[in-house]
């Protein structure tokens, strides 16, 4: 063997060397490590997102009370049907295609409640955590949104934006403008419920029913208290006006 | 082959095995100083905890009084200039001193709660407020919870915990550590001792130091640079930073630690390269002779 040659393989074992037994020390300790390597990457996964956490995603507004809405060329529905008409007026509905609507992210905000009778105005913020209900109210996102048929679940503290809850009567017209379209409900009950009673309803009434109710509700009593509130000032309100969303197939 | 290849062969393979379990030895000592003197020194958690810390988590303690003031119908002015930033600062601090001691941390609220108390029957006097029940009960029951929750919330999430774990950790490292100097002065020795010429010796060693380079700096420098460690799904923000920072500086360190042991796999096979050549002059001398 040459000298040239000896050097060379002395030389691409002072690389290789090191590099097999970098390879052989990895897989000593992924063997080594096996029976604890489980939890350990399960326990990882736990607290891996995708990517890095966004904090800057704070309270985003993408509703715009002057904006014109995405279905104003589509044809408001009429409230009775022609005389002698056998179509089923609830078929012949325009709706509004899902596609035209911006859908709003968690925190944020895509609309407004209006009261004029009880001085409610209130910004709509989609979902409902503490950061949301000091700025606002928050729909809740185990509830949909206005137009989807479907109960619309709205929250927020007595001693804000819902303290003028406590003057609403049954009667009363609650505007919920939102980034898409302008809705409508009529206030049908009021009731003072306990909470246990009012998650009830909702998760085994309300939220399977296919037909839209507006539920607001906020702490109750009204008066100064600590600790924990049981009960809850709760309006139950029905659409009388606002474009349908068209979302499933069979609409 | 003759005895003498016979004898080279099984020298070269012993070293390499010396050599190999020198790597294993060094990677798990340099690997467990880095934890136990770099990021669970003390004063090194404690100046992690900087302005931009102490602040974001003066934020978060009165953010949490705050939604814990608004459901009750009381004016929310009543918590302002209650709590000031530097007795929020001093809590904290005082909390992770003391969990670094295996203490507890109590703050003392005294003069907090006495303001809350004049606050609330302010409020209550001045806005004539109907209240639910009598309100010296409000006002007790109030302050007693704001107190509470503030207790709670000036300590970082998991901290007594994770400094339970460290004290204990740091006395098991210290032995390991000391367990792992001595192995590896052992190895040293044994792989000089078997080559007989320091030069063959040292050429062990460099591969060892190599090997122990690339592997201090490839899985931790993939996830440094490839930014995994900020994945942490952790809040609130001022918690998420602190670890990631944590995280950030372990990796950080594997990664110099990398770069020594290059320098001394470089520095020993110059070493050996040099008491070679003399060895050879050496020789060339005899034989001239």
């Amino acid at each position: 063997m040459t000298n040239t040659l000896k050097r060379i393989i002395k030389l691409l074992a002072c690389i290789l060397m090191p590099a097999i037994f970098a390879i052989l020390g990895y897989l000593i300790l992924y063997v080594g490590l096996r029976p604890v390597w489980d939890s350990v990457y399960a326990a990882a996964n736990m607290l891996m997102g995708e990517s890095a956490p966004n904090f800057d995603s704070q309270l985003v507004n993408i509703y715009d009370p002057t904006a014109e809405k995405p279905g104003k060329d589509i044809p408001r529905p009429s409230t009775t049907p022609e005389p002698g008409s056998t179509e089923d007026p609830g078929a012949m509905t325009p709706k509004l295609p899902i596609q035209l609507i911006t859908m709003p992210q968690m925190n944020q905000r895509y609309g407004n409640l209006f009261c004029e009778r009880i001085g409610l105005d209130a910004p709509v913020y989609r979902g409902d955590n503490n950061s949301i209900l000091y700025r606002g109210v928050g729909n809740s996102i185990f509830s949909f949104m206005p137009g989807f048929g479907r109960c619309v679940l709205v929250s927020g503290h007595n001693s804000t934006y819902f303290e003028c809850l406590q003057y609403a009567e049954v009667g009363d017209i609650i505007v919920y403008d939102t980034n898409y379209e302008t809705y409508k409900y009529r206030v049908y009950k009021i009731e003072v419920m306990h909470e246990k009673d009012l998650k009830d309803l909702l998760e085994f009434t309300l939220f399977g029913e296919e037909k839209e109710t507006l539920v607001l509700y906020t702490c109750y009593p009204f008066h100064a208290t600590v600790g924990r509130k049981h009960h809850r000032l709760v309006l139950f309100c029905e659409k009388i006006e606002g474009l349908d969303i068209q979302w499933r197939r069979e609409q | 082959m003759t005895e003498k290849g016979n004898n080279n062969t099984a020298r070269a393979v012993v070293s390499g095995i010396f050599a190999f379990v020198l790597t294993l030895v060094l990677f798990a000592g340099t690997g467990l100083s880095v934890v136990r003197f770099g990021v669970l020194e003390k004063n090194g958690i404690i100046s992690s905890m900087n302005e931009d810390y102490y602040r974001a988590s003066y934020d978060n303690v009165m953010s949490e009084i705050l939604h814990y003031t608004l459901p009750t119908n009381m004016d929310v002015k009543i918590i302002d200039n209650v709590f000031e930033y530097d007795k929020v600062k001093s809590d904290i601090k005082g909390v992770v001193v003391a969990a670094f001691e295996g203490k507890k941390y109590e703050p003392d609220l005294t003069e907090e709660k006495q303001k809350l108390e004049n606050n609330v029957y302010a409020y209550f006097e001045q806005n004539e407020r109907e209240a639910e029940g009598d309100v010296e009960d409000i006002c007790r029951e109030y302050v007693k919870d704001v107190a509470k929750l503030y207790s709670d919330k000036i300590m970082m999430p998991g901290m007594e915990l994770v400094l339970k774990a460290r004290n204990k950790f740091a006395r098991i490292v210290t032995i390991v550590l000391i367990v792992l100097a001595a192995a590896a002065a052992v190895l040293i020795f044994m792989i000089l001792r078997i080559n007989g010429r320091a030069d063959r010796g040292f050429k062990y060693l460099a591969w060892s130091f190599f090997a122990n380079a690339i592997m201090l700096a490839a899985v931790p420098g993939y996830i440094f640079f490839t930014g995994r460690h900020k994945r942490l799904s952790l809040t609130p923000e001022y918690f998420y930073r602190l670890i990631v920072g944590f995280v950030g500086k372990l990796l950080k360190s594997c990664l110099a630690a990398a770069v020594v042991f290059l320098v001394l796999a470089l520095t020993v096979t110059v070493i050996a390269l040099f008491v070679r050549s003399r060895r050879r002059d050496k020789a060339e001398e005899a034989a001239m002779e």
